[in-house]
């Protein structure tokens, strides 16, 4: 008892914390003492996950190895980074962040529960806590006149979950578990079924949902152009850390008796997301928004890989992902870097001629958009390749074809942000780029820099296929 | 020797290229010219011994064989170089006299580069060696011309003729794999596409001399000054064009066009060159047409002699080049009168000067009679009478035209007239040149005769109210036949193309079909995308139909 | 040796972090550039006089065990053909440093793109196995987008755009086509192995294709011409102008590597088509470029039109004896080409932008400055072929072999390149011809320092008209 209460210690301790931020309501001049308290827990957590990696917390509904172990210290790590970001934004708004580091926690404690987890009722729950505090994310993010984006996110959301909830119902009633591993047995040994399939639907359906793969997308990028900088981190970021893992274990151990069925499903809602996020992010003149489709887009490659619910398929979708990841993280800091009069900007004009302002958050910029689009040197390569690599690989050259369209498509969305960023005259004051963010950004692009000379830590893993 | 004799002209050519200043220019370009007459004797001297060389050196190799220097002294050899030399010499000596050039030492750096490209002409046995001293000598024309505005047509007439001369080579080599002169009669046995050659060969000789039909490279030379004229069409690339006819016409001549289009373009050139003599009131432009009839009949008297340059050619040249030089003499005596009609009206001091040019124009005349009556032959007696009739009534005419009308203006005198030595040196070398063992024939003296009668009482003078009319003297008409036959429509066609496939087919068509459809579509991405109950229901639709879809193919599809 | 090779590779990015974190002060970047271009060039040197002509093939090979898994090997190496393309690069960026004004010579960015984009250049020309080959191909775009972005006074942001665009689709379906290979062969290749790998018929058909348009893309034929010509005719800075320049040698470069060895096998039923499109490229931007008053333009489809060229005859010659032959002589008329390009860029741009100042008129200007003019004068007559360089007597070996092979296509040729040239030369006599002007301006002449520049580029030309690798001996 003792001992599975020593592996709980991370989530307690997180836990404890949500408790006490309950507890004790914040003021708005207290939010230094917020963050710094929050930021303690998630150290002290990340510590504690290290320590017992491989330990699971509860053996029967959570399993515990070293891709979990990375993933949870990844979202703590996100989390972190999040903290440090926040408290600089809230300090700068006179804002108070006790709500905000309160909903961080318990983000993260779901996070590191639906990472770890390998039962559906666990997954289920999680995702409702994911939910609820996403949505409480949103209404304190998006303003006041907007808060019909909160409203459709929740009915939306509840759907979903009401959806979810009926497939874990009607699971339970028909193999008694809500174990993975027995779910995956009993969709194998079901007869080909209208409601063997709509089961497995519904899971993916939820996923999607709360991925913002298109067509699904329409809470994530319309709020983010109206989110405040540490929200649209926040759900650029950490949520995505978490649901990636659990939506490739559920795939890999629950519905691949359902792949055939699935696959065009998936393929289906790649190509839109892929489409919808090429157009969007083109479309698009806020930036958020922008990047907002830009994580749309790559949740449709995620989709195309995972049509085949294969180990290679999910190693290459993990690979994939950290380097959206790492990307994505860098595009985050670049926008907390940058700012006119005290103001973060928003529009894609206001970005005009940063280089000449602020050289250094332009070329780190201009790093990860390229890293984003995949051209060599950058790290954003080996991402590419992983995709293309594995379509090949499959035999699937129009699917190759497709992606080589949309990635021009978003490339053009890439090229007007750093036309904008480099090529146009300098229409704003910028503040001076805090030097903490500036030594973040480099030390983002040095990690960078060090996964592309160093491939092996990121591709040549060969102990996920052991866990995966 | 004549290794010997180009190496040494180079290393005089680089030391008379050596800018110095204006004093010290006189003294370079007389040590030049004392060297360049060193070098003159040793050559007349190995000439006279009949020294037989061969100097060879590989340059480099190519995969149709080596590239070769080949140098080779035999007395054809020096037969041939030697009246360009003369004339290198000759104008050397004038340039020393008579200060026409403000960088006296400059200009006989290029004359002498010129004379060893064509000496490196004249002696090569390698594709790669004759195109190099050709080329050279093209780029020489341009220094010697000087004056950009002058060089325009020709450089770029050049230029084109080169060209076509490069892709003769070119084929031949292909053929023949090898960049042996002496091997092109091979090309004949498996060569193809002969008569093409032929055409494009003999079109660019004609390029070159400035036959007429061709000769708009030569109209922009009225504005040079007489003695760079004179360089430029005795010693620049007609003889280059010359030189390569020489070469390649061991195997051009098996082509059914070449007889036919040699003769055709010679006949042309002798007419063209004797009406445009007496049409053009420019002096420059008569010396152009003199030197077009010339070099016809030289071509002419060639082509009968089977294409091997004897003595008589040698006096030919020098004495065409000596009355050249006579005019060039009274043109200066006269003020440079560049048109007739000034010249017409002008008194001039000094009328014993004139008369001893105009004799010695007689002389020349007779000395040329001479010499032709020397290549007289069944087979181009025809050229010869047509030639040297319409010559000496075209210069008779244009002496007519000059001197016999009573003067009405007296212009005071320049100072800058021909040394007395000039006259001395012209008259030198006309009589050196005249032949008197062909002297002492009928026609010479029928010519003379005629000539002296026709510089008198010449029917045709009256053609100079022509030098009235605006539409003959200033429009060039084989120049507009050129600009709205090839340039204009060339131009046109590029613009057009420009317009069509650039602007009209890709920016407006690809591009602006790209952008349109990019933009139509994000316009119904937008209406499309927002938060409505259409949008919603929309959503749903296609998630139920993805979803329909793949259970109804779930399993079905083959990995596309 | 070994060693130099690796410095070779490096310097160039080297030099670019230098130059990103020289001193704002005075020229310190301009400095940094110029040693790093010096140091190139005399590893380059270094290089040849331990090259072994003889021998065939890479040499000096440097390997680097990139990620073992997968079984990625990167390689590197260079023969007489890439060393000898890379030192004309080297020098022609050269030329295009030397060339800028002094504001642009303060420029960091300017100069640490440049260096980056001659770190993927010489990283693509020393590349000898498929993923070093595709990543520095690939890597080239970046810069490249960024210096004409900065550098360049583009009005329309379509075409720029179009531009990259069409380049990344190019990569892309390069990507795609070694992905294939790395399918069947489950590991990186070296380039020469390729021809080694099996592939089915119309797999090999599809994937060497694909490497063939992503290589053509590169090169100005019709109809990527368009995006180049755009680009180039608003571009107004000698260095950029430059770096947009070698872009086509790329391609080209990746065709003299590759042809050879596998792609016309696979493509031989559209080589015909290739040919066709080459050709009508040929005649069409060359008349376009008579069409054209620019100089500028002319030079670019002068370039176009010998780019064409060279692409035609690997296309054409790779099977006749003495193929190797042969493209030595494209490698040494290329040498010259570059150099002769760029000096007249470097020159003619500068001119432009002075007259644009000053306001005056650009015909007749070199009448009024000697040096200007001498310099200019030469570089053109190289660039018509004439005897004055190594071009003249390669070019005729190259022309002549393409006769050889087929007597339309020679002619085709030759009609291009007589065009193109008289149009070139047109344009000197208009830049020297007194009449066309009416007064003096102001415009100074280039200086002595430019001048003695100059003059080196020259004798080096000259020199190569004797013997094209005379710095070997």
């Amino acid at each position: 008892m003792l001992e599975h209460l020593i592996y709980l210690s991370p989530l307690l301790l997180i836990f404890s914390g949500i408790v006490f931020y309950a507890l004790v309501n914040f003021r708005q001049d207290e939010t230094n003492k917020c963050f710094r308290f929050s930021r303690i827990l998630l150290f002290a957590g990340l510590v504690l996950n290290i320590i017992f990696y491989n330990k699971p917390m509860i053996a029967e509904i959570t399993s515990a190895n070293r891709l979990t172990s990375s993933f949870v210290e990844l979202l703590y790590i996100g989390a972190l980074l999040l903290v440090y970001l926040a408290r600089k934004w809230f300090s700068n708004m006179k804002q108070s962040g006790g709500q905000f580091c309160y909903m961080l926690l318990l983000g993260v404690l779901a996070g590191s529960l639906l990472i770890v987890s390998k039962n559906l009722a666990l997954t289920t729950a999680t995702l409702i806590l994911f939910v609820f505090a996403n949505y409480y994310m949103l209404q304190k993010a998006v303003n006041k006149q907007t808060t019909e984006i909160g409203s459709l996110y929740l009915s939306a959301a509840t759907t979903c979950i009401i959806l979810f909830m009926t497939a874990l119902i009607l699971v339970y009633r028909a193999c008694q578990s809500f174990d993975y591993a027995d779910i995956s047995a009993y969709l194998a040994n079901s007869p080909h079924s209208l409601g063997v399939f709509a089961i497995g639907a519904v899971l993916v359906l939820g996923y999607m949902f709360l991925f913002a793969a298109a067509p699904l997308h329409y809470w994530l990028t319309e709020a983010a152009g109206k989110m405040t900088m540490p929200v649209f981190a926040y759900f650029m970021l950490l949520p995505n850390i978490a649901y990636l893992l659990s939506f490739i274990r559920l795939n890999l151990r629950v519905l691949q008796p359902l792949n055939s069925e699935l696959q065009m499903f998936y393929v289906g809602v790649a190509f839109m997301s892929m489409f919808v996020g090429a157009v969007g992010a083109c479309s698009s003149q806020n930036i958020r928004k922008t990047f907002a489709y830009i994580g749309v887009y790559y949740i449709g490659n995620v989709f195309l890989v995972l049509q085949h619910m294969t180990p290679i398929a999910a190693q290459t979708t993990i690979i994939y992902w950290i380097v959206y990841l790492l990307a994505m993280t860098g595009l985050c800091l670049t926008l907390f870097s940058l700012k006119a009069r005290g103001e973060y900007l928003l529009t894609l004009n206001e970005f005009s001629g940063v280089a000449y302002k602020c050289p250094i958050v332009a070329i780190t910029m201009i790093f990860f958009l390229f890293s984003l689009l995949g051209l060599p040197p950058f790290t954003g390569v080996l991402g590419i390749f992983a995709i293309l690599n594995n379509l090949a690989a499959q035999n699937h050259f129009y699917y190759l074809l497709y992606v080589l369209l949309t990635l021009m498509m978003i490339g053009y969305a890439y090229l007007h942000i750093i036309r904008t960023l480099y090529f146009e005259d300098s229409r704003n004051n910028f503040d001076r780029v805090d030097l903490g963010l500036s030594c973040l950004l480099i030390i983002l692009v040095i990690l960078m820099i060090y996964l592309v000379l160093q491939p092996q830590y990121l591709l040549a893993q060969t102990w996920l296929f052991e866990v995966l | 020797m004549i290794a010997f004799t180009t190496l040494a002209l180079l290393g005089i050519a680089l030391l008379s290229s050596i800018g110095v200043g204006v004093k010290k220019d006189k003294l370079l370009s007389f040590f030049v010219f004392i060297l360049l007459g060193v070098v003159f004797s040793q050559f007349c001297q190995a000439f006279l011994s009949g020294q037989e060389q061969t100097f060879s050196f590989l340059w480099n190799s190519s995969p149709s064989g080596d590239i070769k220097i080949d140098i080779i002294s035999n007395a054809y050899h020096y037969n041939f170089i030697l009246p360009f030399f003369i004339i290198t010499l000759v104008t050397g000596a004038q340039n020393l006299l008579f200060r026409y050039e403000e960088r006296r030492s400059l200009y006989n750096a290029m004359l002498i580069f010129n004379l060893a490209a064509l000496i490196l002409m004249i002696t090569s046995n390698n594709f790669v060696q004759l195109l190099c001293a050709l080329f050279l000598i093209d780029i020489l024309s341009m220094f010697l011309i000087k004056n950009p505005q002058a060089y325009r047509r020709y450089i770029l007439l050049n230029m084109a003729a080169d060209m076509m001369i490069f892709t003769v080579l070119a084929i031949i080599n292909c053929r023949i794999d090898s960049l042996d002169i002496r091997e092109i009669l091979r090309y004949k046995q498996m060569g193809m596409h002969l008569d093409f050659i032929t055409i494009i060969g003999l079109s660019a000789v004609f390029m070159k001399m400035g036959f007429w039909g061709f000769n708009i490279g030569f109209s922009g030379l009225q504005n040079i000054r007489v003695h760079r004229l004179l360089n430029v069409l005795f010693l620049s690339s007609p003889v280059g064009a010359l030189i390569l006819l020489m070469k390649f016409h061991v195997l051009w001549n098996s082509s059914i066009y070449f007889t036919p289009y040699l003769h055709c373009a010679c006949i042309l050139s002798i007419a063209g060159g004797f009406i445009g003599s007496l049409l053009y009131d420019n002096f420059k432009k008569k010396i152009i047409y003199w030197q077009m009839m010339f070099w016809a009949l030289m071509l002419e008297l060639l082509c009968f002699q089977g294409f091997v340059w004897v003595d008589n050619n040698v006096y030919l040249l020098l004495q065409m080049v000596t009355l050249s030089w006579c005019w060039y003499l009274l043109y200066y005596h006269c003020r440079r009168p560049n048109s007739v009609q000034h010249w017409l009206q002008q008194k001039y001091s000094g009328q014993m000067v004139i008369f001893i040019a105009l004799m010695l124009m007689t002389l020349m005349v007779a000395a040329m009679s001479g010499s032709l009556t020397a290549m007289y032959n069944s087979g181009n007696r025809n050229y010869i009478w047509f030639f040297a009739t319409t010559f000496v009534l075209s210069m008779s005419t244009v002496i007519r035209q000059i001197f016999a009308p009573k003067k009405t203006k007296q212009l005071p005198i320049r100072s800058n007239k021909p040394h007395p030595f000039s006259y001395l040196l012209v008259s030198g070398l006309g009589a050196f040149i005249s032949q008197p063992q062909y002297l002492n024939v009928l026609p010479v003296y029928g010519f003379t005769s005629a000539f002296v009668f026709l510089c008198r009482y010449s029917p045709l003078w009256r053609l100079q109210n022509l030098y009235r009319s605006k539409l003959l003297q200033n429009n060039d008409f084989i120049g507009m036949f050129y600009k709205y036959a090839f340039i204009k429509p060339l131009r046109y066609g590029g613009r057009f193309l420009w317009l069509l496939i650039d602007h009209l087919f890709i920016e407006r068509i690809v591009i602006g079909f790209l952008l349109s459809m990019a933009q139509s579509g994000l316009r119904f991405f937008r209406r499309l995308h927002n938060n409505t109950t259409l949008g919603g229901t929309v959503i749903v639709l296609i998630l139920v139909i993805m979803l329909w879809l793949s259970y109804v193919w779930g399993g079905k599809i083959e990995n596309v | 040796m070994f060693n130099l090779s690796l410095m070779l590779l490096l310097l160039p990015l080297l030099g670019c972090l230098f130059v990103l974190t020289s001193q704002k002060k005075g020229n310190n970047a301009h400095h940094v550039t110029l040693f790093t271009l010096g140091s190139g060039i005399f590893i380059i040197l270094r290089l040849f006089a331990e090259l072994d002509l003889s021998q065939k093939g890479l040499q000096f090979i440097h390997q680097l065990n990139w990620l073992e898994s997968a079984n990625i090997r990167l390689s590197f190496g260079f023969d007489a053909f890439a060393l000898l393309l890379l030192l004309g690069i080297y020098i022609s960026v050269l030329i295009g440093v030397v060339g800028l004004d002094d504001k642009s010579k303060k420029s960091k960015s300017l100069l640490a793109w440049s260096l980056y984009l001659l770190w993927n250049i010489t990283g693509f020309l020393g590349a000898n196995d498929m993923f070093s080959f595709y990543a520095y191909f690939a890597g080239m775009l970046v810069p490249l987008f960024m210096l004409i972005g900065s550098f360049s006074q583009l009005k329309k942001k379509n075409t720029f755009y179009l531009f990259f665009l069409f380049n990344f689709a190019g990569v892309l379906i390069l990507l795609c086509s070694l992905l294939l290979v790395y399918k069947f062969y489950h590991g990186n290749l070296q380039l020469q192995e390729i021809a080694l790998v099996h592939l089915p018929p119309k797999v090999a058909q599809v994937v060497w294709g694909g490497v063939c348009l992503a290589l053509l893309v590169r090169i100005p034929i019709w109809p990527f011409h368009y995006w180049i010509s755009n680009i180039g005719s608003n571009i107004k800075n000698p260095l950029v102008y430059i770096c947009t320049n070698l872009l086509p040698l790329t391609g080209l470069y990746g065709f003299m590597r590759l042809w050879q060895l596998t792609i016309a096998d696979s493509v031989r039923p559209y080589i015909l088509l290739l040919v066709v499109f080459c050709l009508l490229s040929m005649l069409f931007i060359a008349l376009i470029g008579i069409a054209h008053k620019d100089f500028l333009y002319k030079l670019f489809a002068y370039m176009t039109v010998f780019y064409l060229l060279f692409l035609l005859s690997e296309i054409l010659l790779s099977s006749v004896l003495l193929a190797d032959s042969l493209q030595m002589n494209i490698a040494y008329s290329l040498f010259i080409f570059l150099l002769v390009t760029s000096s007249l860029i470097a020159i003619d741009l500068r001119l432009e932008k002075e007259c644009m100042e000053k306001n005056c008129e650009y015909r007749g200007i070199l009448a009024y400055m000697p040096r200007r003019s001498k310099v200019f004068a030469f570089f053109v007559l190289v660039a018509l072929g004439l005897p004055i360089s190594s071009m003249f007597w390669n070019n005729f070996i190259i022309i002549s072999a393409l006769f050889n092979f087929n007597f339309f296509i020679g002619i085709m040729v030759m009609f291009a390149i007589s065009l193109i040239s008289v149009s070139i030369l047109y344009e000197l006599y208009m830049m020297r011809d007194l009449k066309k002007r009416a007064t003096n301006n102001d415009i100074e002449d280039i200086s002595q320092g430019r001048f003695a520049f100059f003059m080196v580029i020259i004798i080096i030309i000259f020199l190569s008209f004797f013997n094209p690798l005379w710095f070997v001996d």
